[in-house]
């Protein structure tokens, strides 16, 4: 069955892009998604405690624990799975005319933008990305923003100096 | 020529009748209706709120003195604010679209009200000129023409009668009217008009008495009840033309080489004028109710807000037949012709949009179970929407390549034909869930500039499209 395709994204005859995000962007995605899930067990934790002390009724408490339960599943998920899944089908690529964006497993989506109808393009880091040495590169046209979200540092200078380069180019239909 | 201008005088007077419109029931329940109850809160609020008109009256009247252009060789420089005072420069290449409103208090004096709308983000996206001369208008349209290059003024007619050149592709006969009083519910604005002279009426003479007096004289009289009914139907008929008329007469579609004007309403007239160049799309929508009729509307898509004083919308003419709708964009806008012949979704892509989660049922079925579980049943009218939508959807859609066209239709309940070119769509994006790949289905979005951002989706498209779209849009 298709569905077992071993190559990234979908089976659509289109050109793809080749270039990859940081393997390091895996922990980086990883510290966050533990920081939330540290967040949301406090609160849970809390919660249970309120329960215990105020004698709240025993369904709310049997919520609260079914909440507990499906958090801890979504961690195996957002921890462990997610990261990976995510780094491993990220693929992005540009040449003199067009910026392509691929991602997603479970639902692949394929970008074009062309350089000429960049607006423009800027460099993000946060605490962890600084860690380990990563840049998001944001892309803005005239209607929404793209972001490649861990490229090394100095694929990032040089993505941003072409991009702003080439989406320099006079374009007709931008006034 | 250049030299700071300000507004017509007449602007205060704009400005204060729309501050004591919005104030107007305000005033009505405090000096009218309360006017004889001294307890404080309706001392304090006459007090408070002649307070309030006075220091408003006199904010419209500094803003008046503050409000000031000036016409540059690019563009307008534009002097505003009473105490933060705001300077802004628009280029008039910027200028996306220019709307002339001539409202009956604004014509007894000769006056046109003008708005320059842009492509910018926010409020300072268009300019609003409340009151000019015909004369001062007249300078500022020049003024574009020249920062444009383009041959002729598109409001004033003075000159030259550049308005000879023009091609008329719509005026609005009787029949249309007819059309649109029918369509536009119009007379159902009497009901509203006539329940408040009611409500005021009953508050002078004892109509209640008079009522029942009426209904047994009527209850006995069966051929004046007739008559009674026949002149309401009449009413409702001739109020339903005229609300109709005064908003759909002496209405004209018509473009040169350069741009699309659209001119209409009686009373209050407008004149709408677009660049060709800044339309960045058009689209052709259908409810089913105008399905049904052949009735459809024409939308052009620009970067700059489209909201017609004249059809409330942006749509050019609300009730054009579909026949029509299509030759006027093939006659002005042939970069935007429509193509016949469109191909449809194959079978497969019908089913898929079947088997899609009816999240909206769902949710609508939980919140019945909630709060009126013995209703639950009624929740598959939802679904059974739903269900005809999707199918509609899937019976509606449409796709086309052709040289730099590419041309989509849409839509359940609601149809959209969709065309534009290569070098206008932004970006482009194709989506595939994993069960769509099993099903060799995709999905197609183009983003076009507009306000807000337009996006076209077409939905379950087989993969050989999507892969058409991609390389069409790659080899630009």
């Amino acid at each position: 069955m298709r569905y077992f395709y071993k190559e990234a994204g979908s089976m659509l005859n289109i050109e793809k892009p080749d270039h990859r995000i940081s393997r390091d962007f895996i922990y980086v995605k990883r510290l966050e998604a533990w920081i939330w899930f540290a967040a949301a067990m406090l609160a849970l934790v809390v919660l249970i405690y309120l329960g215990f002390y105020f004698e709240w009724p025993g369904w709310l408490r049997l919520i609260i624990w079914a909440g507990i339960l499906i958090e801890v599943g979504y961690a195996v998920w957002a921890i462990g799975l997610a990261p990976i899944l995510l780094q491993r089908y990220w693929r992005y690529g540009m040449n003199r005319e067009y910026i392509q964006l691929q991602h997603g497993r479970l639902i692949w989506s394929h970008e074009l933008i062309p350089l000429a109808k960049v607006q423009y393009v800027q460099l993000q880091q946060g605490p962890f990305l600084r860690k380990r040495g990563l840049y998001a590169l944001e892309i803005g046209t005239m209607g929404s923003s793209h972001s490649i979200p861990g490229l090394p540092e100095a694929e990032a200078l040089v993505m941003r100096d072409e991009i702003a380069r080439h989406a320099n180019i006079k374009d007709e239909d931008a006034i | 020529m250049s030299e700071k201008k300000r507004m017509h005088p007449m602007m205060i007077v704009v400005e204060a009748g729309t501050y004591l419109k919005s104030m107007f029931f305000l005033f009505l329940i405090l000096f009218v209706f309360q006017y004889a109850n001294e307890s404080l809160w309706a001392r304090l609020g006459r007090w408070a709120l002649l307070f309030i008109t006075f220091i408003m009256l006199l904010h419209v009247l500094l803003k008046w003195a503050a409000t000031s252009y000036e016409l540059k060789e690019t563009g307008i420089d534009f002097y505003e604010g009473v105490l933060k005072k705001k300077q802004r420069h628009i280029a008039y290449r910027q200028v996306q679209h220019i709307e002339q409103q001539k409202p009956i208090y604004l014509n007894l004096f000769k006056l046109v009200s003008l708005k320059l709308e842009t492509g910018a983000e926010g409020e300072e996206a268009s300019l609003l000129f409340l009151a000019l001369t015909t004369e001062a208008a007249h300078h500022i349209e020049h003024a574009l023409v020249k920062g444009e290059r383009l041959q002729a003024e598109a409001f004033s007619e003075a000159q030259g009668s550049p308005v000879g050149m023009r091609t008329i592709h719509f005026a609005s006969s009787h029949r249309d009217i007819w059309k649109a009083s029918l369509l536009s519910f119009s007379y159902l604005a009497l009901i509203p008009v006539a329940g408040g002279l009611f409500s005021n009426l009953s508050k002078f003479v004892d109509l209640k008495s008079m009522e029942n007096s009426l209904i047994g004289f009527m209850a006995e009289n069966k051929l004046f009840l007739f008559i009674a009914v026949m002149l309401l139907l009449i009413l409702l008929g001739v109020s339903g033309w005229l609300f109709a008329y005064l908003k759909y007469g002496r209405y004209v579609i018509s473009s040169d080489e350069e741009r699309v004007y659209v001119k209409g309403g009686v009373l209050n007239e407008s004149q709408f004028a677009i660049q060709k160049k800044h339309v960045q799309a058009v689209a052709i929508k259908q409810s089913l109710f105008k399905r049904w009729l052949r009735i459809a509307e024409v939308e052009l898509i620009s970067a700059g807000k489209l909201d017609l004083e004249m059809t409330d919308k942006s749509c050019l003419y609300p009730f054009l037949p579909v026949q029509r709708a299509i030759e006027i964009v093939n006659e002005m806008l042939p970069e935007y012709s429509i193509m016949p012949n469109m191909k449809q979704l194959p079978a497969r892509s019908g089913w898929a949009r079947l088997f899609r989660i009816p999240w909206l049922w769902l949710a609508g079925l939980a919140a019945l179970l909630i709060w009126k579980p013995e209703w639950w049943l009624f929740s598959f009218v939802l679904l059974f929407l739903t269900a005809c939508s999707r199918l509609f959807d899937y019976r509606n859609s449409g796709f086309l390549i052709q040289g730099n066209r590419i041309q989509v239709q849409s839509g359940g309940f609601e149809s959209t034909l969709f065309i534009t070119n290569k070098g206008r769509i932004i970006e482009m994006k194709l989506k595939q869930s994993v069960i769509k790949t099993n099903f060799g289905l995709s999905s197609i979005t183009l983003t076009n500039r507009g306000k807000p951002v337009h996006m076209e989706t077409l939905r379950d498209v087989p993969e050989a499209w999507a892969e058409q779209t991609y390389h069409w849009y790659n080899g630009r």
